[in-house]
């Protein structure tokens, strides 16, 4: 008969929660970036629209001094 | 002149160099490599090394892959015959050895060894592939945060390693600020991480495009160049270009105000917290920032975010920097403050280099970064503000007895999923009783993680923290959601917590990070 085989494993990440409660903290952090995500999108998209054309072609590593 | 026969001469040779003789030590060095150490290159040697080395093992005939590449493509196509061969310095801190010695039983000597520098058959300009250990000329590891990665030597048979960044001057014929900067981020990463291939400086002219006319002998390149040819090498680069209006700063020349676009600073500050060798243009020049020192007291001007938070990035005193004009580890500070280049060194320049003056940066990210840091910064900082948050963190500084609550410290770095479990693993090594440093290891986690850590003055000064909420950088932004949440000895997961009771509520910071070895 074969041997049984009994693996040990690493402490999984919910045995350490032993007595855990109940957490709002995410769930309060997704409201409040939810409520400011559309500034922050605004902002990228604006970032985005800006000109930088006058550094498009600007030697920026030419010096040799 | 003489036949040269390579076989047989000349051989390497240890040059002490005796306080109040450097003068002569040099000269006696540069005769040894057969002239090929210039005034030029003597001088920037010594800039950094005078006080610190103590002899100089010389190698006057070496091959370097770097410099035969160079040869092979652009020198030997010009007219005067030029050498093939360079030479090759090594530094010492003691000069308690000989020749003999330092080949024969390197055992003896490697924690002198400082590091190597290749001396090229070029006018001017000599100094190729130079890597130093700046821990061994001066700066420490306590306040300077810089990049080295190991280099292993082989001097006649004898093995030495040093840890440093690749340093190579510009030569001027073929090469210019951009390929030394280019070519040594390339090689960091190279040595530092197998799946990047090794690019030689000739490489580098040729993935330069010649859409703005011919390659060789040179033209100045834009950061769009930068970015092509780093995304060819394997990267993903991002691309900063601060916003800023110019300001006429120190000595009547224009700089630029960084305090218009903080943002941008701090993303640049966490790639350099992160470990990422930085290219950074300053219209005219580019550098490549490899680190930073550190202030122990926030600086006037300092702006909290709208949670009240301080950037950490405040806390920078001056980046350190790979400037091919220089002595590699150069301190870069801010307009007003003392700069490693003499006054009217960058005079034709519009904007002299500062951190001030940054026009573009570009940053060789990998692939599987996708989390911009100003959203993990931003959505962190907004954990952190939730009244349950705040709670929590009230309770530690109360418990911490923490003077200086008022001035609390995000710093956002990004890292590996397997450094950070081998960091948290060696913490929780140090210190058993911390059971929480246990809980990262057990987590399966992605490619790259995001983890912004919180801290007040007082325990950032002494490197540790009592707040982290990691998050993955795999992910995009409508996925937000930290992995877990540290603050003091509560941990939160999803919809759950704990307070762990047994274990401390500050915990060490995770510094040095992709730049440890």
């Amino acid at each position: 008969m074969a041997k049984s085989i009994n693996p040990t494993t690493l402490k999984r990440p919910e045995e350490f929660f032993t007595s855990p409660k109940e957490s709002k903290m995410m769930e309060e952090a997704k409201r409040q970036i939810s409520e400011s995500e559309s500034g922050v999108l605004d902002q990228d998209q604006l970032r985005e629209q800006e000109d930088w054309s006058h550094l498009a072609n600007k030697v920026v590593g030419a010096e040799d001094s | 002149m003489p036949p040269l026969n390579p076989y047989t001469g000349p051989t390497p040779s240890l040059l002490p160099i005796t306080a109040g003789s450097e003068k002569a030590a040099w000269d006696a060095i540069s005769k040894a490599t057969e002239g090929r150490l210039t005034l030029w290159g003597t001088d920037l040697l010594r800039s950094g090394l005078d006080k610190h080395v103590k002899s100089v093992l010389v190698e006057p005939l070496y091959i370097c892959k770097d410099y035969r590449n160079l040869y092979a493509n652009f020198y030997s196509k010009k007219f005067s015959e030029r050498s093939s061969y360079c030479s090759r310095l090594h530094f010492f801190n003691t000069d308690a050895l000989s020749a003999e010695e330092a080949i024969f039983h390197p055992e003896t000597y490697k924690d002198n060894y400082m590091g190597y520098s290749v001396i090229e058959p070029v006018a001017r300009r000599c100094v190729g592939r130079t890597v130093v250990d700046p821990y061994m000329i001066g700066q420490q590891q306590k306040t300077h945060f810089c990049l080295r990665t190991p280099t292993k030597v082989r001097i006649h048979g004898a093995d030495y390693e040093t840890h440093g960044f690749p340093y190579r001057s510009q030569s001027g014929e073929a090469t210019v600020c951009a390929h030394t900067a280019l070519w040594a981020a390339c090689r960091y990463l190279s040595e530092r991480y197998r799946e990047y291939r090794e690019l030689h400086p000739y490489d580098l002219i040729e993935m330069t495009g010649d859409t703005n006319g011919r390659r060789v002998p040179y033209r100045g390149m834009s950061y769009t160049d930068y970015s092509t040819i780093l995304s060819e090498f394997g990267c993903h680069p991002a691309i900063l270009r601060p916003k800023g209006t110019e300001i006429t700063g120190g000595g009547g020349k224009k700089t630029r105000d960084w305090s218009m676009d903080r943002e941008s600073f701090f993303d640049l500050y966490s790639y350099v917290e992160s470990g990422f060798p930085v290219l950074t243009s300053f219209g005219g020049h580019v550098v490549t920032l490899i680190g930073h020192t550190i202030l122990d007291a926030l600086p006037g001007g300092k702006v909290a975010d709208k949670h009240g938070f301080y950037d950490s990035a405040y806390l920078v005193k001056e980046y350190i920097v790979v400037d091919d004009n220089f002595f590699p580890y150069q301190l870069l500070g801010y307009r007003g403050s003392a700069q490693y280049y003499p006054a009217g060194a960058y005079g034709t320049m519009e904007h002299p280099p500062s951190i001030d003056a940054v026009v573009a940066a570009v940053v060789p990210l990998p692939e599987k970064a996708f989390l911009p840091p100003r959203f993990a910064r931003e959505s962190g900082s907004s954990v952190f503000a939730t009244a349950s948050a705040q709670a929590k963190i009230a309770d530690v500084v109360k418990k911490l007895a923490l003077k200086d609550e008022t001035l609390k410290l995000i710093r956002l770095l990004l890292t590996s999923g397997s450094a950070f479990h081998r960091r948290k693993r060696e913490f929780y090594n140090q210190n058993t009783k911390d059971d929480l440093l246990k809980y990262p290891v057990s987590l399966n986690l992605p490619h790259f993680v995001w983890v912004l850590e919180l801290s007040t003055l007082s325990t950032h000064n002494a490197r540790r923290c009592f707040g982290e909420i990691v998050v993955d950088a795999t992910s995009s932004r409508h996925e937000y959601e930290p992995i877990y949440v540290r603050i003091g000895n509560h941990l939160i997961s999803g919809n759950k917590e704990q307070e762990f009771a047994s274990c401390p509520l500050d915990f060490p910071q995770y510094t040095h990070n992709l730049g440890r070895l």
